[in-house]
């Protein structure tokens, strides 16, 4: 049955963000994931269900990434809807009517300028249910460690895409684990290895968004 | 037999003493200098002189004008900040929207700092190295400058919310950058390398409604100044490398994301030959020089011999001057002659 769940559900798979949004050239003129957002709630949809429609969406889109159906600019427009239907849920979330699963604090690091895979990442996770902070790209330790303190039990993600880079990597680790020592830290980026994220003792390494979750999820259950 | 003529011979399918070697060099080639960044991206002189003093010393075949992709955007209105010693960053003056996009007029090289000096490096080259070591111009593709002018995201969602607006700005991308080339050609750049690194990221469509045409507009103008073709893009390029080699790019370069070159080299026409494809990381960096070797090896046969002996992509400046000879011995190989 085409429930507004499941359509809401396609427009983020198809990154069809509002009804005047261009693309996709086939969803035209329909309701996107703003509008759609807006009318479950109003017709009584808990955010909660809501947001496992956009999940579910996240992850056709995941998968099809991963097996090179779709590509970067497909990936944007479906972070993009899932943006637009994040605005009506949040509300919610922060009144408490609705829980997420936790904080991801993310950011590409010091002299790192690269923040398309970090973005991808970043919207991944937040369509799974959790809040992410997203400092931006070239962020210094120190930046990672305002935010911990303000978002206790957070974990951080960085990310970094050049070898000349991968050392700021390991000196935020090193900072951060200072005066943090227990703070759970993941890492990714196209130079990054298993091999990389255990030599500067991060926890976990990801090739891609959906490890990233996979890790969140058994760390939040 | 001297860089420029094995270059060309290997390209003329010619006999040769070796395969040419032309790994990309900028921010080590920088550091083996000891030249602070802002001076190898700013002063031809600094550049030029870094990157002669280590084709001499690790017996390259090519020198280039590569350092940062901020030449073309500078002309186009781009602001560039130039640290000491570190990378250059875009700091402002992108396009707003596609819409300002597709009012971009053309620049003039001559009128501009950045473009100026590639054509002044290329003077350089000519008056120091002449016809010894192969010479390479550049210009950034169609695509991979519309990514700079618009930023990354921005630009990728365009390809698909704005396309018209997105393909007016890339038509007058295109214009310039044929301007650009035979400029370059003058001054005697004997092949102009295009970078279009970002077509690796948008899919097969999106490569062909946007970038194809225009890069084949740029090999033929290219062509017609009377230099040979570089085609660049790396990441995983699979899926286009079939149009890649149908630009009549006289050099196509593969990325080491590409898992082998096998499945391609039969489209090759014979003027045309692969540039490739170790992994500049876990190979060039981090190898030992029997993993250089025995990597070379490898693609050099996967490409049926028709393959200048490259690294995927840039050279990574912690690449150690020791790896870099072996890279270079490897290329010696009697597997690759
Ligand atoms: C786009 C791009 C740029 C754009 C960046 C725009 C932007 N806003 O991001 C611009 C033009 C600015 C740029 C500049 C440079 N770039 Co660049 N760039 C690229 C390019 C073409 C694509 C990168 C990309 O976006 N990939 C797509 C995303 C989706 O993939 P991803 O980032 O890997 O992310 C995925 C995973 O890694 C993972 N992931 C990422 N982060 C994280 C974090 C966590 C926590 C987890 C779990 C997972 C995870 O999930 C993502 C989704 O699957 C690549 C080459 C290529 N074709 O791949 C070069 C590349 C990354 N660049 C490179 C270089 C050298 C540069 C420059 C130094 C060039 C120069 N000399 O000026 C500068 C550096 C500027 C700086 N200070 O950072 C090199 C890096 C080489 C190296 N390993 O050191 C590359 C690989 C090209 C090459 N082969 O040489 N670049």
């Amino acid at each position: 049955m085409d429930t507004i769940l499941n359509k809401l559900t396609r427009c983020i798979e198809f990154g069809k963000t509002d009804k005047a949004a261009a693309w996709p050239p086939d969803m035209k003129d329909q309701d996107g994931a703003d509008e759609l957002a807006l009318r479950a709630l109003e017709e009584g949809h808990p955010p909660d269900q809501i947001l496992d429609a956009l999940i579910a969406g996240m992850e056709v889109v995941g998968r099809k990434f991963s097996e090179n159906k779709i590509f970067v600019p497909q990936m944007l427009m479906s972070a993009k809807a899932m943006k637009a239907a994040m605005t009506h849920l949040k509300p919610a979330f922060e009144s408490g009517a609705a829980k997420r699963k936790g904080t991801f604090v993310i950011g590409t690091v010091q002299g790192d300028l690269h923040d398309i895979g970090k973005n991808i990442v970043a919207m991944y996770i937040e369509g799974s249910g959790y809040e992410v902070v997203d400092l931006g790209v070239d962020v210094k330790p120190e930046q990672f460690l305002v935010e911990i303190d303000k978002h206790p039990g957070c974990v951080v993600g960085l990310s970094a895409l050049l070898t000349t880079t991968m050392i700021n990597m390991k000196r935020t680790v090193d900072v951060i684990r200072e005066t943090h020592p227990k703070q759970v830290i993941c890492v990714g980026g196209a130079p990054v290895s298993e091999k990389f994220c255990r030599e500067i003792s991060a926890d976990f390494y990801s090739p891609d968004p959906q490890g990233a979750v996979a890790f969140l999820n058994r760390l939040a259950s | 037999m001297n860089g420029y003529e094995r270059t060309l011979a290997f390209l003329n399918n010619r006999a040769v003493d070796r395969p040419p070697f032309h790994p990309i060099i900028m921010r080590w080639a920088a550091r083996q200098a000891g030249t602070p960044y802002r001076d190898f991206c700013l002063e031809p002189e600094a550049k030029c002189d870094a990157m002669i003093r280590c084709a001499v010393d690790f017996d390259l075949d090519w020198v280039t004008v590569m350092s940062d992709p901020w030449a073309e955007a500078s002309a186009f209105g781009v602001e560039v900040a130039y640290p000491e010693n570190d990378l250059p960053v875009d700091t402002g003056g992108h396009l707003p929207d596609a819409a300002s996009a597709a009012r971009l007029s053309p620049y003039n090289p001559l009128e501009n700092m950045r473009c100026r000096n590639r054509l002044a490096e290329l003077e350089v080259y000519r008056k120091r190295i002449g016809d010894r070591y192969f010479t390479v111009g550049w210009v950034e593709g169609p695509v991979a400058e519309y990514v700079d002018l618009r930023g990354a995201s921005e630009a990728s969602m365009d390809l698909l919310m704005e396309p018209e607006n997105a393909a007016r700005a890339m038509d007058v991308i295109t214009e310039s950058a044929l301007v650009f080339i035979r400029l370059q050609v003058e001054r005697g750049a004997h092949c102009i390398g295009i970078g279009d690194a970002f077509c690796s990221q948008i899919g097969p469509d999106l490569y062909r409604q946007f970038a194809f045409g225009r890069q084949k507009q740029l090999v033929d103008g290219i062509h017609a100044a009377g230099a040979l073709a570089k085609l660049h893009i790396c990441g995983n390029t699979s899926a286009i490398l079939p149009e890649m080699i149908a630009t009549g790019a006289d050099i196509i370069d593969v990325d080491h994301l590409v898992p082998s070159m096998s499945g391609f080299a039969g489209l090759l026409a014979p003027h045309q030959v692969f540039s490739g494809k170790a992994d500049p990381v876990s190979v060039i960096q981090d190898g030992s020089p029997e993993d250089i070797r025995q990597t070379v090896m490898r693609d050099f046969r996967d490409a049926g011999g028709r393959c200048i002996v490259s690294a995927g992509c840039e050279i990574t400046p912690d690449t150690t001057p020791g790896n870099m000879h072996a890279f270079r011995k490897a290329v010696d190989a009697p597997e690759t002659q």
